[in-house]
């Protein structure tokens, strides 16, 4: 009884075995395509995030010091930013914020792109009453690959370079 | 040790099993014992009901609780050892590979038992088949093909959950996108602005003012910005003055020296930015209020 019920079993032809094969294949293909779209729509967002979030952020703090200043000054280094040499209106990327006070003196502070040893950033350094200069107060960016500060038409300029190499361009004029 | 407790335990369930056709002897309230010498039944799976019982060991009952799978694989008995524990199977002729699990133990016990080792051919009375099992049986059968049924299922939820998927993805993706261009012309726009607020008064009303007067314009095409990827965004800034009515009529008003006495001249200066993000093109536009 048990051998015959054996005999009586037959195999998976081979179009059968075929189809099972395709039909898990495309099963594997698919399951494949789904990781493959999530780590797409990943990498698309994650490349987003500097120009919806970052630079808005960016933006919203340069802005506010443009906005308060009486005038800037550009420069191609720190160093020329506080011996107040050189000064330009091209490309630069530190440029120097003159304050008035209530008192009628004026403060300085700095916006500098530079490496510090932790990568490039954007800090922004007070220029004490002393003269010297210490720390930065804090860093308004360390992900932009570049900043650059320009002046056009008597208007200040601040072009920021994302990672994903998207490009965006702020503008601001002193305070009349 | 198992006095009443068992007696109440199995009356029922043998009971159910062997009903009408088993009588129950009581012996001084110890174990229940089959008369298994009168059962009609035969075969392995009611030889087990002959040790059912009276093969429970005090010292552990586990081994002969379950009837006559002292040693046996549960995993292949008909039907969980619970019931079989509680012999709510009614005993059986196993099929097919219960057969081989159940039947090949059954049958090698019982041969090992006997005296006579020739091999038991006497089949039972009954055609050995159980309803459930002849069920399970037809599913087997229908196994044939389920895998390709299976594969055809899973394969059609994937592509169903892959385009749900894309549709979320899009939904966000496309509404940042968006937002990417409006941060992009807001930040173009800042220009614009500070350049109306910052330009010379007597700039502004030159001939070669880069905001004609009204109706004339000045186009110029512009990079507005970079989207990741370095994909420049292009667009075409639109400038214009438009004069305040209260200027005179020199300044492109119609105002007097009675509507006007401090001859304030004062101009509307609008840049607009149009740009296109697909099929359709928008405008976004500026205007500084300029006097002197």
């Amino acid at each position: 009884m048990k051998s015959n019920h054996h005999t009586k079993r037959r195999g998976f032809t081979l179009i059968e075995l075929s189809v099972a094969l395709m039909m898990g294949m495309m099963t594997g293909a698919m399951l494949l395509a789904l990781f493959n779209q999530q780590l797409a729509f990943i990498k698309i967002y994650r490349a987003q995030d500097f120009l919806s979030v970052e630079a808005p952020v960016i933006s919203t703090y340069v802005s506010k010091l443009v906005g308060k200043a009486d005038r800037f000054r550009l420069h191609a280094s720190l160093d020329e930013a506080k011996a107040g040499s050189n000064p330009r209106l091209t490309a630069s990327p530190v440029a120097v914020l003159n304050f008035r006070q209530p008192d009628g003196t004026m403060r300085a502070s700095i916006l500098s792109f530079e490496d510090l040893g932790d990568g490039p950033a954007l800090y922004y350094y007070v220029v004490p009453t002393s003269g010297v200069l210490g720390d930065p107060e804090w860093a308004i960016t360390t992900k932009a690959k570049d900043v650059v500060f320009s002046a056009d038409q008597g208007v200040l300029r601040m072009s920021i370079t994302g990672p994903a190499g998207e490009l965006i361009t702020y503008s601001g004029t002193m305070q009349q | 040790m198992f006095e009443g407790h068992l007696l109440t335990e199995f009356v029922e369930p043998g009971l159910h099993q062997v009903r009408g056709g088993l009588r129950i002897d009581v012996m001084d309230g110890e174990f229940e014992k089959f008369s298994a010498e009168e059962a009609p039944f035969h075969g392995t799976g009611f030889s087990l009901g002959q040790k059912a019982f009276a093969g429970a060991d005090s010292e552990n009952p586990q081994t002969g609780l379950i009837s006559g799978q002292a040693d046996c694989n549960v995993q292949g008995m008909s039907g969980c050892p619970n019931h079989q524990f509680l012999r709510r199977i009614t005993p059986m002729q196993p099929e097919g590979w219960l057969e081989d699990r159940l039947g090949r133990d059954g049958t090698r016990r019982e041969a090992e038992n006997r005296s006579d080792r020739r091999p038991e051919v006497k089949q039972p009375v009954h055609d050995g088949t159980f309803k459930g099992f002849l069920q399970f049986g037809k599913a087997r059968s229908l196994r044939r093909g389920m895998l390709l049924i299976e594969a055809s299922v899973s394969l059609s939820i994937l592509t169903f959950i892959g385009l749900v998927l894309l549709k979320l993805s899009l939904n966000i993706l496309a509404p940042r996108q968006w937002g990417l261009q409006q941060t992009l012309t807001d930040a173009y726009m800042t220009y614009e602005r500070a350049y109306a607020e910052r330009v010379p008064f007597e700039n502004l009303l030159a001939n070669d003012s880069p905001w004609p007067a009204f109706p004339s314009v000045s186009e110029s095409s512009v990079e507005i910005g970079r989207l990741p990827g370095d994909t420049p965004i292009m667009g075409t800034v639109t400038r214009t003055r438009i004069p305040d009515a209260g200027n005179y009529p020199i300044d492109g008003g119609t105002g007097t020296v009675a509507t006007n006495p401090a001859a304030m001249k004062v101009w509307k200066v609008q840049s607009v930015v149009t740009y296109s993000v697909g099929d359709r093109n928008y405008a976004k536009s500026r205007t500084v209020l300029r006097s002197q």
